[in-house]
């Protein structure tokens, strides 16, 4: 509750006080906690490991209980520090979910929605308004609170939590900001930030007394950015509805026959979904065959609610057959959404034929809705899409598509009996982290890019124990306009062979990043990753280290290096391991310099406002004319020309179309000068090496030597670079 | 008309960027299609299953498992769809 101020603003309401930092971390207090208690074994491994860290008084004064996030909903509150002259106060609601998946591993998401006073404006003519209407709190008592759509600003990316079960009243909760605009639907990152986040008691209302935490949120550089508080209020991450109509003739599909049942799915990826089955009688309009249209008038008619600012409800209906596939459909989609509220609702088929060949196992022949297990898949997928999931063929899990599933069945595992019942490692993850307004109905269009959104990183497995990463910058300052060129090196330190991902090209989607730029704004680039996922695994020697490169130079928020100064560059490799995510990371300073003449500083203007000079960089060919022709602008400048010689060589030595591959032309390009990482050298050598003509080869020999010298060379320098890198850090 | 195989997209226009840069369509009637580069659109076709529909014509299902007609171009290393929108999303054999 706030209070009111005769002037109609408000004053923040009464928070716990700031406990200030003591010098060394104190002791637990003895509050009663529902925090995650490590086991008696854990405890004492736990307590080893802390000693080493922090000297502890011996013994252990009793008890001593570890305190960490407990895992479920927060309902959380943002207070940013007020503008000057501010009339009214701002602050953000919203919702903080903590995946906790072992004692010291956890992934956190939040999203902030606007808490404003509402303007009060007079009959007629408005020039003032003359009083406020302040919106009421979320209640923690009623559980995972819904907020109103039009109301949503932010996504919170929790990049760190320090509490790896502390044994102090308080760790660091490091965020980002991710601002939502409406309009464009494009998001813009803000932060980072951090806060020290310091256990008290909750005000009354809150379930669990002992998990309530509050702390000052401060910017990068340092000045106070606001007020954070947090409260737990559910072991459910999130909440919603999902509401199954029918025709007389289909049945509700309700579990798959064998057990698993809506509320079984949705409880393992963290959501608390009320299953209503409702209408049992819904009118066919047109007789067996359904449009897409005639099922979002059905569900417009017959849902039993529809206000999804105060609940998230998902409709089902099972029909006979559908106008548009055989057996279900999320229509309200593309051409689909009549009312321009997205992912609503979905529809299934109860009557189509299962093909009656051997692929289909042992429901060959059968009506589809006779088919439990088939059936009840089809359903959570079609739910699946509303949720905001595509495809995912990395397993057979639910957003795997049925054909898929029935032809990988291996005999004597015969189709149903292959269905993995659970979503994909990845998706659980989207379901628990993507923002709200990507998974709630009436959220983001179906059809975006998941790269477009943004998501906590997994905290799922301590870092790759056993590798490091080293990162060098090919050099290390770069004129403004030209793209960086990072090694980086795997070494496994190690006595045994270690997983590490199969290829460790931008391509393959284990390698990401970031780039920190002299003001401390983050921008990130990402794979150039396949949508079907799939994480192939090679070992690591013990003792051995693989190295490759990555070439960059615009990502997610534009062009990387827009500006000359010091900027730090951050690799991160990501890869799947059976149920973990493994993560290592490494980073490196870069210099870029400011333009030497105007022909520089014209030509870097066209590559860092030319979007297709990354997809000409990255995918060569000639479709991309406006990449090329900034490409080609850098070519012409002297500064830029040894940057961008090997991307034009490769463009012009591979064959494109109908267009010849030209190795002659290639090889014009190619100097002793041109800047290359070990990768790129590799490659150039590779193309020299592919020329068809005999004459052409030998005249570039000598050229050939120079790049495979320089290969070894850098591998050389880079091996040295790193021994030094890696003394440094010791 | 013999279309299985590998495509890369050589259209740049607005309404085919939610096409896929890169489609497989495989001979048992099942497709992939995936980006290479970042995109604001997930791929309208990623994953799911074609099959021919008269002579110049291909059914596709879609990332929401609809399933939509093209009217198709098929030339050699060429590979045209016209949606029913009247756009025209061009390939080529990769």
């Amino acid at each position: 509750m706030s209070t009111h101020t005769g002037d109609g603003s408000a004053v923040l309401p009464a928070e716990p006080p700031y406990v200030p930092e003591a010098t060394l971390p104190p002791l637990p207090d003895t509050i009663e906690t529902e925090a995650t208690i490590a086991s008696g074994e854990d405890l004492a491994g736990l307590e080893a490991e802390v000693e080493d860290r922090i000297p502890l008084p011996r013994p252990l004064p009793v008890p001593v209980r570890p305190k960490s996030l407990r895992g479920g909903c927060y309902l959380m509150r943002y207070t940013p520090v007020q503008r000057a002259g501010a009339l009214q106060s701002v602050h953000y609601d919203g919702t903080l979910r903590v995946d906790r998946l072992s004692r010291t591993n956890v992934t956190a998401s939040g999203d902030l929605y606007v808490h404003q006073p509402l303007k009060i404006w007079p009959g007629h003519l408005p020039s003032r308004p003359v009083g406020l209407i302040r919106p009421s709190e979320p209640n923690p008592v009623l559980g995972i609170p819904i907020f109103a759509r039009k109301n949503y600003r932010y996504y919170m990316r929790v990049t760190q939590i320090l509490e790896g079960s502390t044994f102090a009243n308080k760790f660091t909760l490091g965020f980002e900001l991710h601002r939502f605009n409406h309009t464009t639907k494009a998001w813009t990152v803000e932060g980072p930030y951090t806060a020290k986040m310091v256990w008290s008691a909750a005000p009354p209302g809150y379930p669990s007394s002992g998990n309530y935490l509050h702390g000052e949120v401060k910017t990068a550089a340092g000045p106070a950015a606001g007020r954070l508080t947090i409260g737990w209020i559910s072991k459910y991450l999130r909440k919603a509805t999902l509401e199954i109509d029918r025709v007389s003739a289909s049945e509700a599909t309700l579990d798959n026959g064998a057990g698993i049942d809506w509320r079984d799915v949705y409880d393992a990826i963290g959501w608390d979904v009320m299953i209503d089955v409702s209408d049992a009688d819904v009118t066919e309009p047109s007789g067996e065959f359904w449009s897409d249209a005639e099922m979002h008038a059905t569900m417009l008619a017959r849902r039993d609610a529809a206000d999804l600012d105060r609940e998230w409800r998902y409709h089902l209906i099972c029909v006979r057959r559908l106008d548009s596939t055989e057996r279900g459909i999320m229509y309200d989609a593309y051409g689909g959404d009549s009312n321009n509220i997205p992912r609503e609702g979905a529809g299934i088929s109860s009557h189509w034929t299962i093909p009656n060949t051997a692929t289909w196992g042992k429901v060959r022949g059968m009506r589809f809705g006779a088919a439990a297990a088939p059936y009840f898949r089809t359903g959570v997928h079609e739910i699946g899409h509303a949720m905001g999931l595509y495809h995912n063929a990395v397993d057979n899990g639910f957003m795997h598509t049925t054909p898929d599933i029935a032809a990988s069945a291996v005999p004597p595992v015969q189709f149903p009996d292959n269905i993995l019942w659970a979503f994909s490692p990845e998706d659980r993850k989207r379901l628990r982290h993507l923002p709200d307004i990507w998974v709630r109905p009436g959220g983001i269009s179906f059809g975006a890019s998941y790269g477009t959104a943004p998501i906590s990183p997994t905290d799922s497995v301590e870092e790759a124990e056993g590798l490091t990463l080293t990162v060098t910058p090919l050099l290390e300052a770069v004129p403004i306009g030209a793209p960086v060129r990072l090694d980086f090196t795997i070494t496994n330190e190690t006595e045994q062979a270690l997983p590490i991902p199969a290829s460790l090209s931008m391509k393959a989607g284990a390698v990401r990043g970031r780039v920190v730029d002299p003001s401390g704004a983050v921008r990130t680039f990402w794979p150039l990753v396949r949508c079907i996922e799939k994480d192939e695994i090679r070992e690591l020697e013990k003792g051995a280290s693989v190295t490759d490169s990555v070439t960059i130079l615009r990502g997610a928020e534009g062009a990387l290096f827009p500006a000359p100064g010091a900027y730090r560059v951050f690799v991160d490799l990501e890869w799947s391991l059976g149920e973990a995510t493994i993560r290592l990371s490494g980073d490196a300073p870069v210099m870029v310099t400011p333009p030497v003449d105007e022909s520089h500083a014209a030509a870097a203007l066209r590559i860092l406002t030319t979007p297709d000079a990354l997809l000409t960089l990255a995918l060569g060919g000639d479709h991309l004319e406006e990449g090329i022709e900034a490409i080609r602008t850098a070519l012409e400048d002297e500064v830029l020309e040894p940057h961008y010689a090997y991307i034009e060589a490769k463009r012009v030595g591979k064959r494109f179309g109908k267009r010849k591959a030209d190795v002659d032309a290639a090889a014009e390009l190619l100097t002793e000068d041109t800047v290359m990482s070990a990768r790129e050298s590799r490659k150039a050598v590779e193309l020299l090496e592919s020329d068809e003509d005999v004459a052409g080869r030998d005249r570039n020999q000598d050229l050939i030597g120079v790049l495979t010298d320089r290969t070894t060379s850098v591998e050389k320098k880079k091996k040295g670079s790193r021994k030094r890198a890696k003394a440094k850090a010791r | 008309m013999e279309v299985a195989g590998r495509w890369r997209k050589t259209s740049r226009s607005d309404c085919s960027a939610p096409y896929p840069e890169l489609l497989e369509l495989e001979p048992g009637g099942r497709y992939t299609g995936w980006n290479e580069t970042p995109s604001v659109y997930h791929p309208l076709w990623d994953r799911g299953g074609w099959e021919p529909a008269g002579p110049d014509r291909l059914r596709i299902s879609l990332a929401n498992d609809a399933v939509r007609e093209y009217v198709v171009e098929h030339d050699g290393d060429s590979l045209v769809f016209h949606d029913a929108d009247g756009c025209r999303i061009e390939y080529t054999r990769s």
